[in-house]
């Protein structure tokens, strides 16, 4: 009977129940639609750092990220193809892609400037990597002697697609080894620090200039990125000499980071919008209350305890909390998916310098949670409001006008 | 034996409200005794204690001084949850303003009560029924507060305190917002529990009408009983 008393006083000002039920639909909505947002942009910056440059993650030697050698390439991979042949037989490995890294200079015979080479597999890694932003030109694929420039280098070159570019490397034994190749393109990663010195070979033309056939890093593809701590335990047993390193950790600067800056930036804006919700129901309910202090009055009267009232009011604001959320829940849907259905433009991130655009993802665990939130804020405020209502004496109560 | 057990026993009460910065003394002294079956009316003019006497028996203020005893028990050694037992199971109130609760209809708020006494529902049920019946709104059952008259409210409220069965029933102004008629129809429902059900009924009023059906008077004066 109180939740019937709660319930149908709900109605009792429909005006005033609905100022509350938009203040918490306001709340969650926006906690939620914020979460979907800040979702969106994770997913797009795990995407760029997948699909630009590391795969899901890689594998390299054990302990090869953490030293500095006097001699890298003794630390590499041997006998890569029986390793690869490896990954590629663990569950989940969709492709993989032997990557060694090297730095040489770069001339077209007036000006030379030096880069951070990578020696690639052409054909497979085009697949794969696919928002590595091509900007002129075509991406290193089968190419046999095509070089595929950073927009930086490409520029401090000043060379266009089809132009000769000769790189002058030293072999792993210290002696002066050159390539002649011709550009392909040049690319856009978004961040400068990358495209003023990166540049891609094929591997094979890498191996040829270092005068090695070991390989320094191996990147994977996977079925699925929920897969990657399975995978690399599987790796890690079958090859105890490598580890493998989620993109997260190597790119640790830009991702890890930018989701960890998100999360507390997140944090921060969802406790300014439940305190601020947590406020405008205070002031609502407390407003409701104090008209009712003589019915409560009464029903301490009657028996009823401290808290049966608080009892009672909870269900109101339960009542309020679980409307009002699904209200905002489903505006959010609405929004999303009717308005924001193309997404929205964004300004270039941090260290960035191209635009993207962001699909707010909204996730059904978030709606949960945001729910009960609302839920919570709502009781609380409205038991909070009614608690000194609640503790009134009961004369002091009846006698109230 | 009523003698040695009374309903109340009250002893040199006295009781004051602050009212800012001011001191009220609304009793002073007071000394009572109540038997079961009693039908009692408190008299006087306003401000003369009535009401806070009335809060005092109905265990709705608390005590400041002196002694109340209610069934024996002295109320400054009952707690809380006693109290709330007792208001909730042994007296039946009506107020001058009734305190309907007005999301609900009339048999709910008579039922609300006998819901949080635990009474099963068929018997709610009835008793809702007959209580309704006994003050004449059986067929305003289904009407909130707001769509009665002063009247009808002050019935329904009636008629949830004597559904809950009590021992006491308190009223204060019970007549207040009714003409002659009704008021007088009040009264003698009142006078049916006392002398069928042996319910107590402590009456606070003005009105001569109530003055004159209840058999026993206390007239209260600036907070002092001035005659009994």
């Amino acid at each position: 009977m109180l939740i019937v008393v709660a319930l149908r006083n709900l109605l009792r000002n429909p005006r005033r129940t609905f100022a509350v039920l938009l203040t918490v639909a306001i709340g969650v909505g926006s906690i939620f639609l914020f979460h979907g947002f800040n979702t969106g942009i994770m997913n797009q910056y795990r995407t760029n750092a997948i699909h630009a440059r590391y795969g899901h993650g890689q594998v390299n030697t054990d302990g090869y990220r953490e030293k500095v050698y006097e001699k890298p390439w003794d630390h590499w991979i041997k006998d890569a193809k029986k390793v690869e042949d490896d990954l590629k037989s663990i569950d989940g490995v969709d492709q993989v892609f032997p990557r060694v890294e090297f730095f040489a200079l770069l001339t077209n015979g007036r000006v030379t400037v030096s880069g951070r080479g990578q020696g690639v597999n052409g054909p497979e890694e085009a697949k794969f990597f696919y928002t590595l932003n091509i900007e002129q030109g075509e991406q290193l694929s089968d190419q046999k002697e095509g070089i595929l420039l950073g927009r930086g280098l490409a520029r401090a070159l000043d060379v266009k697609p089809g132009d000769r570019v000769t790189v002058l490397g030293n072999t792993i034994d210290g002696s002066i080894n050159g390539l002649d190749l011709t550009m392909t393109g040049y690319f856009h990663t978004g961040s400068r620090e990358t495209d003023d010195v990166m540049f891609r070979v094929q591997l094979e033309q890498a191996q040829t200039l270092l005068d090695t056939d070991r390989v320094e890093t191996i990147a994977l593809g996977l079925r699925d990125l929920d897969e990657w701590d399975t995978v690399a335990a599987a790796i890690e047993q079958k090859h105890p000499e490598l580890e493998a390193v989620p993109f997260a950790v190597l790119d640790k600067v830009y991702y890890q980071h930018s989701v960890d800056w998100l999360k507390q930036q997140f944090a921060v804006i969802q406790l300014i919008i439940l305190t601020i919700v947590l406020l405008g129901i205070l002031n609502t309910v407390a407003t409701a209350i104090l008209d009712r202090k003589q019915e409560i009055g009464n029903l301490r009267a009657n028996g009823e305890s401290f808290g049966d009232v608080m009892k009672m009011l909870a269900w109101e604001g339960l009542a309020l909390g679980a409307l009002g959320s699904t209200l905002g829940l489903l505006l959010t849907a609405a929004l999303v998916y009717g308005a924001l259905r193309n997404g929205i433009l964004m300004p270039p991130a941090p260290g960035l310098t191209r635009q993207f655009e962001v699909f707010i993802e909204l996730q059904a665990p978030m709606a949960g949670i945001t729910f009960l939130m609302g839920l919570a804020t709502a009781s609380i405020g409205t038991m909070l409001a009614g608690w000194r209502v609640a503790r009134m004496p009961i004369g002091q109560a009846l006698r109230s006008v | 034996m009523a003698e040695d057990n009374p309903l109340y026993q009250v002893e040199d009460l006295s009781f004051s409200y602050q009212l800012g910065h001011q001191k009220v003394q609304a009793l002073q002294d007071v000394s009572l005794r109540v038997e079961r079956g009693d039908f009692l009316c408190l008299a006087g003019p306003s401000g003369s204690g009535k009401t806070t006497l009335l809060s005092v028996l109905g265990l709705i203020e608390p005590v400041q001084k002196g002694s109340v005893r209610f069934e024996g028990r002295n109320l400054l050694e009952m707690t809380e949850r006693d109290r709330n037992h007792a208001r909730r199971f042994r007296i039946g109130f009506i107020f001058q303003q009734f305190h309907l609760i007005p999301v609900l209809t009339a048999e709910e708020n008579v039922e609300f009560f006998l819901t949080r006494q635990g009474v099963p529902k068929a018997e709610r049920r009835k008793r809702v029924t007959e209580a309704l019946e006994a003050v004449g709104i059986a067929s305003q059952g289904k009407q909130k507060p707001l769509e009665m008259s002063g009247g009808q409210r002050q019935r329904v409220a009636l008629a949830r305190a004597i559904a809950k069965k009590p021992d006491v029933i308190i009223a204060d102004e019970p007549t207040a917002s009714l003409d002659q008629a009704t008021g007088r129809e009040i009264m003698k429902i009142f006078a049916e529990q006392t002398e069928q059900r042996g319910v107590c009924v402590i009456a606070a009023s003005h009105d001569p009408m109530v003055l004159a059906f209840a058999p026993r008077k206390i007239e209260l004066c600036d907070g002092k009983v001035t005659s009994c």
